[in-house]
Order: C-alpha cells, then structure tokens, then sequence
C-alpha cells in the first residue's frame, strides 16, 4: 500500500508539471513577446535546397503536392525536387513520370523498390544524393505555398540553426467531427505550444514535414536513424544535443490532410507514441546528463520527451485512487482523491490543454469552431486510451516488429479540385 | 423520495450537456467549417502590393490611352477617380481628397494636402512637403517631400527620392535607387540600393596585416565550418577568421576584423535594453550585446538575439537580424549589388551614409540618423 501511495505522489507531482507546462505556455502565447527574427528575410542570396517528397502508394494526393512545389517562388537553380518513391504499388510512379516529362529538368524520381520500409529508411537512402546545403522533407499530402520554401530557407542564415519546422494546417476541416476535432488539436499544438517554445529558447519540436534540415548538422549528427518510427524526434534530439537549434516558424503555413475516420486516427497516434518512446528510451538519459545545456531547454526537452508517456499515467493515476480510495486509504474530503480529480481535469480537461487549444483558436480567429472544445474531452479519451495501447503493445512486442511503420491512409482524390 | 432522485438525475444530466449544448449546435449545423486560411499566391515579393495594384490600374484605365484633358468619374467598384490631364498639376480647391489620381504623364501634387485615395503616375510622380498619402505610384521615379507621410505603401520602377523628416509606414519598394533623407522614419523598404542621407566620399581605409586566426578560444564543439563557443566571444582587433561563429552569449568584434563566415550572437534579454535612450550614440556601442567594430568585413550573416550594433565603415554580406534594437553607424554597406539581402530588426536606427542593397525591414520603426561628428561624440 506505500508503493501504491507513493506512485501515487509522483503521478500528482507529473500531472500538475504538465499542467503548469501549458498555462506557461498559453500564458507566453496571449501575453508574451513573440519571436519570429527569420519571417521578413524576402531578399537574400539563398542556400541551395533540395525538396524530399516521401511518397507510399500516395496516387491519391501526389499530383496536388507536386502542382504546388513546381509553383514555388525560389531561384530555379537553387532547388531541386526528388520524390522519393517509396515501394509503392499504385499509380505513383507514373504520376510522378507523367510531372517528370511536363516539367523536364526540375524534379527527380528516385524509386526505392525494395530495402527496409518506413519514412526514415527512405529518407536516408535519399539523402545520398543531396548535394545541396539544406534539405526540406513534405509528405505527399502537403500543398506548400509559393512563398513557402523562402520561409523556411530563411533561418538557415543563422549558423547555429540545425532544424526548421514550419506549421501544418488542416485542409479538409469540415467534413466531420473528428476532422474538426483534430484541426482545433493542431492549433493548440502549433500555435500555442510549438510557437511558445520558440519565443521563450526552447526547443521546438522538428515534425518530419513542412520542415528542413541543414545538410552539415545531418552529418555532424550521423544523418537519419532508419530504426526508428519518429525519426523527426529522434533528429530533434540528436541535433539539440550537438548544439544545433530548431527554428518554429508559425507563419510559415502547409496545408495537410488529417484522418477522416477513427480508426485511422487511431492507428496514427499508436504510430506516434511508440515512436516518440523510442526517443524517450533513447535521448532521456543523454538530455539530463549532458553539460552546457540551460536548466530550462534541459527540462523542457524531457518533458516533451515525456508527453506520450502521460497518458497511461494519467490512466493509473485513476486506477491507483480509486485503489486506494476502496481500500480505506483516503477518504473523499481529505485525501488525494478530490485533487487528482481536480488536477487531471485541469490537465485534460478544459483549464489547461483545453486552455491551450482555446487560446490557440482564438488567435486563429475561429471564434464560432472554438463551441466544439468540450467535445474534444472525447478525443482526449480516445487519444488516451490509444496512446496508452500504442506503449503497452510496444513494450510486448518481439523486437523485429516494433519498427513496423503504419502508413496514415489518405482521404482525398486524385481528382478532388482543392479550392486554395 | 423518487420524485427528488428523478429530479437529482435530470439536474445532474442537465448539468452535463448544458456545456455541450453549443458544441451539438455546431455540429449538427455547423458555421465554421472552412480551413485556416493560408494564402497560397502569396510568395514572399516585397513589391506584392504594388503589383497588385499595378494590375487594378491597368483593368480599370486600359482605355485610357490618351487623357489630354482632367476628368472625373466612378469606377465600377465604386472608387471615385480623377484621370490627370497633360499639363501634370493639380489645383485642388480643398486640403483633403478621396479620389483616386491617374497620370499617363508627368505629375506634380501641391504642398501641405491629404489624399485618401492612391494617386497612380505612369510616369515621375512628385509630391508636395508636408502632405499625406495612402499610396503612391511612380511608374518612372517618385519624389516624396520633405516631411510627408505615406500610410500604405509607395513604389517605383525607377528610382525614389525621399525628402527630409518623412514617414514611411508600410512598404516602400523601388526597383532602382531609393534615397532616403536624414530624420526619415520607416517601416519596410526594399530597393536594388537604399541609400541612407549623402553617400560618403572615398573613405581611407587603413591598411594594415591581419593576422590570421586558426582557433578561436572557447570553443565548445566544431562541426565543419562552425565553431560554437562555451560563452562571449571577444574578437581581437586586425584579426582575421575563416568559418561561422556561434557565440553562448555576447559577441565583441574587434575593428579592422575580416571573417568569412557568419557571425551569431545568443545574449539573453535583460532589462538593460530596454532603458536606453531614443538618440543614436556611441552609448549604444557599450550596451549592444553584439557590437561590431569599424572597418571590419564579414562575408556572411550577422545575427544577433538581442541589440546588435555595426561600426563605420564596415561591409556586410548578409543578411543582419537583431531582435531588438540595431544600429548601423555611417559609411557602412550591407549586401552587393550582385547578392542583395535583408536587413531586418523591431527597431532600426541607421546613419547617414549607409548603403544597403535588397530590404530594409524595421518591424516597429527605423530612422535614418544625422551621423554624430568627432566633435559631438566627444560632447556626449
């Protein structure tokens, strides 16, 4: 019963961290100077960039991407396109050679027919034939615009600069609840967390899309890591602790597509968190041994290491009170109970991630979409639920399939006309 | 007993879906359904505004060849417009105007008016002293008077002459030369070549040996070109370096420096900055947590995460990013005509004399500065 009590007082302890972590956060975001040093540079002589477009099976949504990228504003001898055509055994390829033939010279095709699977293992073979000083990472699904390849070239001027990450929008918001769910979700994320990070020097999270990588930190940090699912993360870390800094530019807007149906959503956020704990399980020790780092980046990189472990946490925390609780061990007016109660629901509830998502969507301007925040609780239950599945299957899974990458399913036709 | 349980339940029900009343409203008949709008067109051209109106113009007065006579009218948008006659001037009976002025010629626009409206000449455009403007359109060049405001914006395709003590809000852009007069306060400009004040005569630089740095102290970690140091980095003076250079905090550029490379400064926000006087001086050379001596030349960027400033007489590839304050003292040129680049900061105070080639962006305010002379540096 100690054991019980004293898991107990950590799960509280973890539980109001996080919770302080997003009124900080939010509080920056409403009140704070806001930092945004790269957005006006318009006129520079720019890095050489080559854009990887990591594309499985993706007929569905290439052509959008690859429509947008030959749009781009960027000195033509500076850029190169290579779609990185990962196994696929749809029509991929030959939509890719159909834009190959329209626009010759400007993109390139590098078919991957075999090897390990996954977004990292693609993208490393890739890499082998950037020659360029930075490189930029889209998903199929994304729908850069005109100006957005200068955005995110731009942070690179600055030498300490490793990582740029830009800020992913929904595109198709209106077709049902969870899409509506998720958009007010991503605002939260980069409008007030990822943006928050950046104005107060700590570490904004690289997202492995809408983002770029400075050739020479990808080489100082020993390139990408093809036995992870999160290999985003897993930069992020591996840079940070090199010395290499990640630029958040929130006006440096993509639209995505987001999962159209539960179980897709699902699927992806068990994605996510099992690659996320690799990360945890790999860089934690290495963050909080490693010297030179400010006690505040220090702190904030754990816990943004720790944010997919909080979940099965929270999940205990209410199984240990209500243990104990049973037991005798606390009663309702005097024990930890009622503060827990107090606490989750400030954390998950609707006064601190909630708070979060609210100022975000105020910020946004979407002052009417902002009525459907209390039923995000229920995509905060299933994303629990998920998050905490994803760990546990992990952890018992037979070591070869832990890497299993689970492609996000894509919702939109080839022949759907985006309305931008 | 059953009626106060019903009752408990329904209240308790009633409690927990009133919040939820709005959210099933919405949902079932939703309102705000459509995606952040993220503008897809837009592409980072500084010359954005002006094109675009560019573009209204020539769909509104592409009949307008040939105008010899003034005359007025209303556009379909319901714009009134005032198409300017081949003699160029304008004889406004009152100090304010909401119309929309159009040239096909020369034109010249009296003292100490206010226009509401865009005044468009495909031609020179010179403006009165003392007046005010939404936005102005020199098609050949633009002549902005001593002491007028332009609310928006202010382009030309050719060069552009900005009188003493103006304000520029918005964007002013030139595809030639723009020269800006002492005391000019902006916000963003962009130009082949700004000149701020008088250009400088030729200038004796000293010629002395640098002597060359290997190694810098301090250095925490080296990957390729940089070298990222543990704390300050104090450059010594008539030195010089090949690679970029991160610094933990402060950065101290010694004069007569050279350093291929890019230059970053990390000095943390303090409450020193923010007491410091409106007035360019020297006073700010000992509070900049980036200072940048005299003649000192950086083929590259320099970046500072607090106060920056640059000494005369240095030359700056580019681009310079501070996130507070940045002084640029006389005599020093930012960019080349081959490679422009962007000078950017919150607030920009640069001296007659200096020249930038590509953008000069000052996010509150910048203003160009009477240089301080010998003598009244030694007075302050």
């Amino acid at each position: 019963m100690a054991l019980l009590h004293t898991l107990y007082d950590i799960i509280i302890i973890l539980i109001v961290i996080y919770t302080i972590r997003h009124y900080i956060f939010t509080l920056n975001r409403l009140y704070g100077k806001q930092r945004h040093p790269f957005i006006d540079i318009d006129t520079a002589n720019w890095p050489t960039v080559t854009v990887l477009v990591a594309a499985h099976n993706e007929e569905r949504v290439i052509s959008h991407s690859l429509d947008a990228l030959v749009r781009v504003y960027y000195p033509p001898e500076k850029i190169k396109i290579i779609v990185v055509n990962d196994r696929s055994k749809d029509k991929t390829a030959a939509i890719i050679e159909s834009y190959i033939e329209k626009y010759p010279g400007r993109i390139q095709h590098f078919h991957r027919k075999e090897g390990k699977p996954g977004k990292a293992a693609a993208l490393k073979e890739a890499s082998a034939l950037v020659t360029s000083e930075v490189i930029m990472v889209f998903d199929a699904d994304y729908i850069p615009g005109r100006g957005l390849i200068k955005q995110l070239a731009a942070p690179f001027f600055d030498p300490e600069v490793g990582l740029v990450m830009g800020r992913v929008v929904p595109l198709n918001t209106g077709k049902n609840l969870l899409t509506r769910l998720l958009d007010m979700e991503r605002s939260g994320g980069y409008q007030v967390d990822q943006q928050a990070r950046m104005n107060m020097g700590l570490l904004p999270q690289y997202g492995g899309t809408v983002g770029g990588v400075r050739v020479a930190a990808l080489t100082d940090v020993g390139g990408w890591h093809d036995n992870t699912l999160a290999e985003d993360t897993d930069l992020t870390y591996r840079a940070f602790l090199m010395g290499w800094k990640t630029v958040y530019q929130n006006r440096s807007e993509c639209y995505e597509e987001v999962p159209e149906t539960w179980a897709v959503r699902i699927r992806q956020i068990m994605r996510w968190a099992k690659g996320h704990n690799q990360s945890l399980r790999r860089h934690s020790a290495t963050v909080l041994v490693t010297r030179n780092i400010r006690f505040v980046e220090k702190l904030d990189a754990l816990l943004l290491l720790g944010v997919y472990v909080m979940a099965p946490v929270v999940l205990a925390g209410w199984v240990i009170g209500i243990i104990l609780f049973y037991c005798g061990e606390m009663t309702v007016f005097g024990g930890y109970l009622p503060l827990l109660a107090l606490i989750t629901y400030s954390a998950v509830g609707n006064t601190a991630a909630f708070f979060e998502i609210a100022a975000a969507v105020y910020l946004d301007g979407g002052q009417k979409r902002l009525r459907l925040l209390p039923l995000n609780f229920f995509n905060f239950m299933i994303s629990t639920l998920s998050v905490s599945r994803g760990i546990i299957t992990y952890a018992f899974a037979k070591p070869e399939g832990r890497e299993k990458w689970d492609k996000t399913q894509r919702f939109r036709s080839e022949n759907t006309i985006l309305m931008l | 007993m059953l009626f106060w349980s019903v009752i408990l339940i329904l209240v308790t029900i009633g409690l927990f879906i009133l919040p939820l009343v709005p959210a099933i409203a919405e949902l079932t008949r939703p309102t705000d359904i459509a995606p952040l709008r993220v503008v897809q067109a837009y592409d980072n051209n500084p010359m954005h505004f002006a094109e675009g109106f560019q573009g209204y113009i020539n769909k509104h007065f592409a009949d307008a060849k040939e105008v010899d006579e003034h005359s007025e009218g209303t556009l379909p948008d319901g714009t009134n417009y005032h198409k300017v006659g081949a003699d160029g001037h304008l004889n406004m009976a009152s100090k304010t105007t909401d119309k929309l002025f159009f040239s096909r010629y020369a034109l010249t626009l009296p003292d100490d008016r206010t226009f509401e409206s865009e005044i468009y000449s495909q031609a020179s455009l010179v403006t009165g002293i003392g007046s005010h403007f939404r936005a102005l359109f020199g098609g050949q060049s633009l002549v902005i008077g001593e002491g007028s405001t332009v609310w928006r914006w202010a382009h030309s395709d050719g060069d552009i002459v900005v009188g003493k003590n103006a304000m520029l809000n918005g964007r002013v852009t030139s595809r030639e030369t723009m020269t800006l007069g002492v005391g000019t306060h902006f916000e963003r400009l962009h130009a082949a070549k700004i000149m701020c004040g008088t250009e400088l005569g030729p200038v004796a630089v000293p010629q002395i040996e640098r002597i060359v740095l290997e190694e810098l102290e301090g250095v925490k970690t080296k990957a390729g070109r940089r070298s990222l140091l543990e704390g300050d980095l104090n450059f010594p003076a008539g030195h010089s370096f090949d690679g970029d250079i991160v610094a933990g905090s402060t950065a101290i550029i010694g004069d007569n420096v050279y350093i291929k490379g890019n230059i970053k400064s990390n000095a943390l926000n303090d409450l020193a900055h923010y007491l410091h006087s409106t007035g360019v001086a020297d006073e700010h050379k000992g509070s900049a947590r980036c200072e940048i001596g005299d003649y000192v030349q950086i083929d590259g960027a320099v970046i500072s995460t607090h106060d920056l400033y640059i000494g005369r007489h240095c030359r700056i590839l580019g681009p310079v990013i501070a996130e507070n304050l940045l002084v640029i003292r006389s005599g020093t040129i930012i960019g080349t005509a081959e490679h422009p680049c962007t000078v950017t900061a919150p607030e920009i105070i640069i001296e007659s004399g200096c020249m930038v080639y590509g953008s000069l962006w000052a996010a509150e305010q910048g203003v160009v500065h009477d240089p301080l002379t010998a003598e009244k540096e030694v007075a302050a």
